[in-house]
């Protein structure tokens, strides 16, 4: 009876790891965001300057911009940690300096660079510090 | 007397079943709150808790079966055959199992490095096949085993190997899981091998998980630590009647 009952503990303990082994991951990963990232995007924002008659012209500026969207929601930067022994994704809300605003897009002065990647699309809302899983 | 007997041996069971207890107990606990935080974090966001624990059954069951198969006939050879210089050899065994493993760890380093082996299972596994004790222990039993049982089995086959497997190792049953369980313990616990000879975390073990807890979070220890306990008991609970029948060196009757 003894032996019976050890034999299945014994069972049952090593199919609980090997189960777990193969399904942590999957299980870990189920209740994370799954977020897409890229490069901030660039927009056009007019710009007025004096040409060497004095005449004023306009004119447009390429420059790093965030939808304004993104910027109720929070910009996220995705980047990488060692979190138990592995490499993982996380997110970091970043302080964005907004500049000029045009069709929707605010220009971005600071808080992020354009080396940065951030988050474009998250299908669940993120925190701060928060481990996420990039699609 | 009988009483006082209890009373003592109960409190040195408390003592020593302590740690263990506390350890349990603080796997279910949080900043000294009751958690299963400490559970979550080791079963699904510590996966490489999972390759080191593998890692340490296979590396275990493997250097515990391997043994067996050396050191029964090594065993086998030092009680009944007769040669010169056996007597120094074994002396030179003993002395073997005497050595601290700090002072062997790096002879054997070298000896791996040199043949390719550092950061492979067989730099677990190879130097711990040939661990003398269960040589030395055996060879205590062996020599009370009963010469006519092996004489008579002379007489029907000329195979050594036949001989003990016929009529050695049956009598030795009780000897074998004591001595298999010792082996699968000291396997199950080793943490300076695996430390100096693999560097690569998906082929460690468990100990070396515990000991490097600075890496992980705080709360995945505890509960990796009763993890750890479980495999080693549910053997030492398999074998408990063997080991104790086998703890009594020497004695077949």
């Amino acid at each position: 009876m003894k032996t019976k009952i050890l034999i299945i503990i014994t069972a049952v303990f090593f199919a609980v790891m090997l189960v777990l082994t193969f399904s942590s991951r999957s299980i870990h990963e189920a209740g994370l965001p799954h977020v897409k990232a890229g490069r901030l995007s660039e927009a056009e924002f007019p710009i007025e300057f004096t040409d060497e008659n004095g005449d004023v012209m306009t004119g447009f500026r390429q420059s790093p911009a965030v939808t304004k969207e993104q910027l109720e929601h929070g910009v996220y930067i995705l980047y990488t940690a060692e979190k138990n022994g592995e490499v993982r994704d996380f997110v970091q809300r970043a302080e964005i300096v907004p500049g000029a605003e045009c069709d929707g897009y605010i220009e971005v002065l600071g808080g992020v660079t354009s080396y940065d990647k951030i988050v474009l699309e998250s299908d669940r809302d993120i925190t701060d510090g928060e481990v996420v899983v990039e699609k | 007397m009988k009483r006082l007997n209890a009373v003592l041996f109960t409190a040195l069971a408390v003592i020593f079943l302590l740690p263990v207890a506390a350890t349990v107990v603080l796997s279910f606990s949080v900043d000294g709150a009751a958690s299963l935080q400490g559970w979550g974090d080791l079963l699904f966001d510590c996966f490489v808790f999972y390759p080191q624990f593998w890692n340490s059954v296979i590396y275990a069951a493997v250097i515990t079966l391997v043994q067996l198969v050396v050191i029964i006939p090594c065993a086998f050879g030092f009680s009944q055959a007769k040669f010169r210089g056996k007597g120094a050899l074994f002396v030179f065994y003993i002395i073997l199992m005497m050595m601290p493993l700090q002072v062997t760890i790096l002879p054997n380093y070298i000896g791996l490095r040199d043949m390719g082996l550092i950061n492979t299972p067989f730099a677990i596994i190879l130097p711990a096949i040939f661990s003398p004790f269960g040589v030395v222990v055996m060879n205590q039993y062996m020599k009370n085993i009963d010469s006519s049982v092996i004489e008579a089995a002379r007489l029907e086959t000329n195979s050594v190997v036949r001989i003990m497997l016929v009529s050695v190792v049956p009598q030795l049953r009780v000897c074998i899981f004591a001595v298999a369980l010792f082996v699968f313990a000291d396997c199950w616990n080793m943490l300076e091998q695996p430390m100096l000879f693999l560097k690569d975390t998906t082929l460690q073990t468990v100990p070396v998980f515990i000991s490097n807890a600075a890496e992980y979070a705080g709360s995945v220890m505890f509960p990796a630590a009763v993890i750890f306990m479980v495999p080693v008991l549910l053997i030492y609970l398999f074998f408990s009647e063997n080991l104790e029948k086998g703890l009594t060196f020497g004695d077949l009757s």
